[in-house]
């Protein structure tokens, strides 16, 4: 039986980290190659010796492909290509292209530069591996090669995440990465169309999640910019260059606008020209309001938005500041911070995850007092606050996509087994699909039912219409008879006789003949008579004929009665039959042997 | 932007609740409930009430709602499915057994109680463990839930259909008949009950509801009787038959339905929400009330918790009997189960 093997790689139960091996119709794929942010070692990287135990991977992998570019699925690529070795294709889409390289240059120098540590990638293993990207469109079909085929889908949650169908014949796995099944202000919700694969991956952590509404979210949000501004104090919001900084700065402006708000709100202009730059070149992945607002202006030109000065940092009274870097670590936002940290009045709004060894990882964790340069320290007296805009599916998100694709089978990575026994039960009971769960490192067979494409001769079509029946419904299997050819790669149902034609044979006709001995004291054609009765009523339901050539005939098999020249009693039963009717010829013989009954009717 | 994006980011409510709540948060469940208990100091449970499968489902409250200190650092606000499982019908009432990790629940249609086990660490399950049932005052019974003993038998003359069960300390326990009877039980001697007859102007197609607080401020145990036609009676318990103060509410209902389900399930409703109240207020003001129904009080909640409870009621469907008989027994819904604590913690009242 065909199946397909996916492995989730890692260490032990930990979630935090995706790359997940698949292998398919004897294709290996891996599926995003993230880091472990929590560890500090080698712990942080996949464990690659499921691949192979010593060396490249080249040979082991037909392609890797990334679904975006947040750090846990994309964090461990240079490391995989540059120093583990893979040279082969990496797909993504082009936004996580251009995404990814600046997020991993940042990590990098944050892991390296701030913490000295040495068993890291360098900017340049960062620029090799990205030359061995692929970029793909949405819904356009990739050829990987002769067999193996791939298809990016809408996924939602950030710009340029996608989900991946992967084909190789007739066999198919489709990944849903991290998606979100409801629009954002700047992002469509997922989409996929009902394409029916053998499985479909996805996080089992979603799936027991029941989220906070966004507008509550929001309204946390809007709630304490404002309570600041209102007591003269100054707001920071680190971000990064795209995507929720755009989706917050809406936000702001219209509440300011409703609110009559005066207090200035800044945003600084290396953001804006990136940010620009980019939503040009990746228009199509924002969602429809986002496209109508680019296409009519530019796309910071809001009326209480204007661009920052550094000098405006020491301004007095109220503001709100977005700048860049998000986790505090180097440029703008860190000195913006360092000016404002030490009035309490003020406030620093951290919109999403911080690296360890960041001061937004440090502030997070309640950290009041921080070493910096030339060890000094700065007293944190500002409000921290922590709040999570990254939009990711739920229970009734995940239910929604398993409808939507219609998979045959559910895997489900990063759970404990033993603690989704729930979640394998409600999808087995509402789809009545298997679910699979396997623990990282472990690895989860799936038995596949491929259908078998097969061409029919037009002749041999005929020839079973004729024979009559029910008309031919997809519903109902039907038997049939006939020879399959495999020719130039393709399977083919033709009859015997092209089949032989096909293959320059003669087709050559068997007949049996049986001879039964009878003690019988009648004439010879009485004991043919005799014999016709008998198997007339043994027999029914087939078709026996009397013939006037002196023969009985039953279907096709023939039967002839003659007497020996010394014994007129000793009676020669003939029998012959085709190979085809080699069934009923062994049995009519064995009737045969076992002589006439003694009560037949006379002719 | 437009005028209509306006709107659309920002409407009246969003506004207005930024300074009617300090913190806000809304959750939609995949499917709704009727039902929302605590099983311990961070999880609760919520229950389907369709006609077809539903789940039982113990949420994880999220960090956020907990932190006192640096609320602002915690991120965590979204609730975390624990345990779930399977239930083939509705879920109308549910109640956690306390110091346990059992529930118990009921559909609202029969009197047959569900119990069901939360589970542990060990799997995310919850597996269903047992039925009781019982409809009558002849079928009382108190049951050990962990082995299913039988610890005491109501011993009644006449099988007369229940409308509240509940006890009044660890040991007594009321039983209230629909006709305004009233049985109390002391589980600790085998002695025939006292019984106390319908209040005097009980007239007979009125149905009463029971309910009946323990003050530990006040000597003896007060009980309310409210009848569908909207007469309060409180009597205390230890003269149960003498009215100490009553009153006649200001029903609403709606039209009669074709069954009169409808307003006997809404008056049963608009009954348990009052008694509530009056037991609440009595608690608050520790007894020192004069013993009777704030009338304004009352009718102001009753009124809001009417719209909530309208909106998630159901809408009724006919009983499948055409007997008046079969009727009353399907309505009004089991709504009192409790559990006591003490002592016999682990055991459950059935009706």
């Amino acid at each position: 039986m065909p199946e397909i093997k996916v492995t989730p790689l890692g260490a032990g139960q930990d979630v935090g980290r995706s790359c997940i091996l698949v292998s398919i119709g004897g294709k290996n794929i891996m599926l995003d190659c993230g880091m472990h942010m929590g560890y500090n070692d080698d712990r942080r990287f996949p464990d690659f010796s499921y691949v192979t135990q010593n060396g490249r991977l080249t040979d082991f992998l037909d392609c890797v492909i990334i679904s975006h570019f947040h750090l846990d699925h994309c964090g461990a690529l240079p490391y995989m290509s540059e120093m583990v070795g893979y040279d082969g294709p990496i797909y993504m889409t082009h936004p996580t292209k251009a995404i990814c390289p600046i997020l991993l240059e940042d990590f990098r120098k944050i892991t390296v530069d701030k913490k000295g540590e040495t068993n890291f990638f360098t900017s340049q293993m960062i620029k090799d591996c990205m030359k061995k990207v692929v970029p793909l469109n949405l819904h356009q079909t990739v050829q990987v090669d002769d067999e193996l085929e791939i298809k990016a889908y809408y996924a939602g949650h950030v710009l340029g995440a996608a989900m991946v169908h992967i084909k190789v014949g007739s066999e198919s796995v489709v990944y849903t990465g991290d998606y979100n099944m409801t629009p954002d202000r700047h992002l469509g919700a997922a989409w996929i169309d009902k394409c029916r694969p053998d499985i479909l991956i996805s996080e089992s952590t979603y799936a027991t999640t029941i989220r906070d509404s966004k507008r509550c979210r929001e309204r946390d949000f809007l709630k304490k910019v404002h309570e600041s501004i209102e007591r003269g104090g100054k707001v920071l919001i680190p971000v990064f260059a795209l995507g929720r900084a755009q989706e917050l700065c809406i936000l702001l402006e219209t509440f300011w606008e409703r609110m009559n708000l005066k207090a200035p709100i800044y945003f600084s202009t290396g953001l804006t020209e990136k940010a620009n730059h980019y939503y040009k070149l990746f228009i199509t992945w924002t969602n429809q309001k986002i496209r109508k607002t680019f296409v009519q202006r530019n796309m910071f030109e809001f009326k209480h938005i204007k661009a920052f000065d550094r000098s405006y940092a020491d301004n007095p009274g109220p503001m709100v500041v977005f700048a860049t870097p998000g986790m505090l670590h180097a440029g703008q936002s860190l000195q913006i911070f360092k000016k404002w940290a030490g009035n309490e009045k003020n406030m620093v709004i951290m919109p999403g995850y911080c690296v360890q060894g960041t001061i937004g990882h440090k502030i997070l964790n309640g950290q009041r007092k921080l070493e910096m340069e030339g060890r000094a320290t700065l007293d944190v007296k500002l409000q921290v606050e922590y709040m999570s805009f990254s939009a990711h599916a739920d229970a009734k998100g995940i239910m929604q996509l398993i409808r939507m694709a219609e998979p045959r089978n559910m895997l489900l990575v990063h759970g404990e087994a033993a603690k989704m026994e729930f979640l394998k039960g409600k999808i087995e009971q509402e789809f009545s699909i298997d679910c699979y769960m396997p623990a990282n490192g472990e690895t989860a067979t799936v038995k596949t039912n491929p259908s078998v494409p097969v061409d029919m001769s037009v002749n041999l079509l005929k020839r079973e219409m004729a024979l009559g029946g029910p008309l031919p419904d997809p519903k109902r299997p039907r038997s049939m008879h006939g020879t399959l050819i495999m020719k130039e790669s393709s399977l083919k149902l033709v009859s015997s006789e092209q089949a032989l034609k096909e293959l320059g044979l003669n087709e050559h006709q068997l007949r049996f003949t049986c001879r039964v001995a009878l003690q019988d004291p009648y004439s010879d054609s009485e004991t043919l008579h005799r014999v016709y009765t008998h198997l007339k009523s043994l027999l029914k339901g087939y078709t026996i004929q009397h013939l006037p050539d002196g023969t009985v005939m039953v279907e096709s098999i023939v039967i002839k009665v003659s007497s020996s020249a010394e014994d007129a009693n000793a009676k020669i039963l003939l029998l012959s039959w085709s190979y085809q009717d080699e069934d009923l010829g062994s049995f009519l013989s064995s009737v045969l042997k076992k002589g006439l009954p003694s009560g037949l009717p006379k002719m | 932007m437009e005028d209509s994006e306006f709107e659309d980011v920002l409407d009246e409510w969003f506004i207005e609740s930024l300074t009617a709540y300090k913190d806000l948060h809304v959750y939609q469940l995949e499917h709704p409930t009727q039902v929302i208990e605590w099983t311990s100091g961070k999880t609760v449970c919520v229950a389907g009430f369709s006609s077809s499968k539903n789940e039982l489902l113990e949420l994880r409250l999220p960090l956020k709602l907990f932190a006192e200190e640096n609320k602002g650092l915690c991120a965590e606000r979204d609730f975390k499915v624990v345990h779930g499982g399977f239930s083939e019908c509705p879920v109308s009432c549910l109640r956690h057994v306390p110091g346990t990790r059992l529930i118990v629940t009921n559909d609202g249609r029969g009197t047959d109680l569900q119990v069901w086990d939360l589970g542990g660490d060990d799997s995310d399950v919850i597996r269903r463990t047992g039925i009781l049932h019982g409809a009558e005052s002849s079928t009382v019974q108190l049951t050990q839930l962990t082995s299913g003993q039988s610890l005491y038998k109501l011993e009644t003359d006449s099988a007369d259909p229940l409308n509240s069960l509940q006890f009044t300390d660890d040991a007594v326990f009321l039983a209230g008949c629909s006709d305004g009877k009233i049985y109390l039980a002391d589980t600790r001697t085998p002695a025939v009950p006292l019984m106390s007859p319908p209040p005097a102007y009980s007239g007979q197609s009125v149905v009463w509801w029971t309910d009946a607080s323990a003050d530990p401020q006040q000597p003896s145990c007060r009980v309310v009787r409210l009848s569908s036609s909207g007469h309060a009676v409180v009597s205390d318990l230890r003269k149960p038959g003498e009215a100490v103060c009553q009153a006649q509410l200001d029903v609403h209902s709606r039209p009669d339905d074709v069954t009169g389900r409808g307003r006997r399930g809404e008056t049963a409703s608009l009954c348990q929400v009052s008694v509530e109240l009056w037991r609440s207020t009595t608690h608050a003001t520790g007894g020192r009330r004069r013993g009777g129904l704030s009338r304004s009080s009352s009718i102001a909640v009753t009124q809001s918790h009417v719209r909530k409870l309208t909106a998630a009621t159901p809408s009724a469907s006919p009983p499948t009997s055409g007997t008046p008989s079969a009727r009353r027994r399907c309505c009004p819904p089991l709504q009192t189960v409790q559990s006591t604590s003490g002592t016999g913690w682990n055991r459950v009242l059935t009706e």
